[in-house]
């Protein structure tokens, strides 16, 4: 059976993600058990919100808008926020390095960066972390 | 004049670190401390798992603290993260990873 779309954009997504120099294959999607502290830097993907794109004549949509989260998670430390710079650099390579990367090998039609928000630094345990959201919306048929 | 209560607070503190301490807090030049160590888990976001060690005993038995400072306790070495004192002669210690 064919997954449904939105599911097969983020696998494709997440897909993208993994095996960066930094974060090698500690890319979840949607994931709710935390992580142990080892496993850090990580990438953690959450769906975001989704819109309709584009509709004909008749209203049936033939495009639709999806964002994607990830959350980039460093141990806090010297150079953390550095590394978490290192890590986003690293994920803008791997999604717009060629035409092929940006369209998520072919699953979406656009994919475009949103934005990043503000470092958070959460020190509630003995190894505080960082965390940096990244946002993305893509465009599927 | 007599502070009935205060020497009653004292008395108790004593007792609690007398019978319910855990553990030894090595500072090494400084001395040691006897208190009570506790390491409850705890997360960063939701999404990362850890614990938040703390230390507690009588104010007056720590030596001059700094936020920075090197402890060891049960074999494993910490930094002084917070210190903070309850106001009635005993004072927590949080920790983190060293």
């Amino acid at each position: 059976m064919t997954p449904p779309r939105r599911t097969e954009v983020r696998n494709a997504f997440v897909a993208a993600l993994a095996g960066l120099a930094t974060t090698g294959a500690r890319v979840f999607a949607s994931r709710t058990r935390p992580l142990e502290a080892a496993e850090l830097p990580a990438i953690l993907v959450f769906s975001g919100e989704a819109s309709p794109g584009a509709s004909l004549l008749g209203g049936r949509i033939v495009t639709n808008r999806y964002r994607l989260r990830a959350d980039i998670l460093v141990r806090d430390g010297i150079n953390s926020e550095n590394i978490a710079d290192k890590v986003l650099e690293e994920m803008q390579a791997a999604l717009f390095a060629t035409p092929a990367a940006m369209t998520l090998g072919g699953q979406v039609k656009t994919l475009q960066w949103v934005g990043s928000g503000d470092p958070e630094l959460d020190d509630s345990t003995e190894k505080p972390a960082i965390r940096v959201p990244v946002l993305y919306e893509v465009v599927y048929t | 004049m007599p502070t009935p209560f205060a020497a009653l607070q004292a008395q108790l503190n004593s007792a609690v670190i007398e019978h319910l301490s855990t553990a030894t807090a090595d500072f090494g030049a400084a001395g040691t401390v006897d208190g009570i160590f506790r390491k409850e888990y705890a997360e960063s976001f939701g999404m990362v798992a850890g614990s938040v060690p703390v230390f507690e005993s009588a104010s007056s038995a720590f030596p001059v603290l700094s936020r920075g400072q090197g402890v060891s306790i049960l074999g494993v070495s910490y930094l002084v993260a917070e210190i903070r004192p309850d106001g009635t002669g005993m004072t927590t210690l949080i920790l983190e990873a060293a």
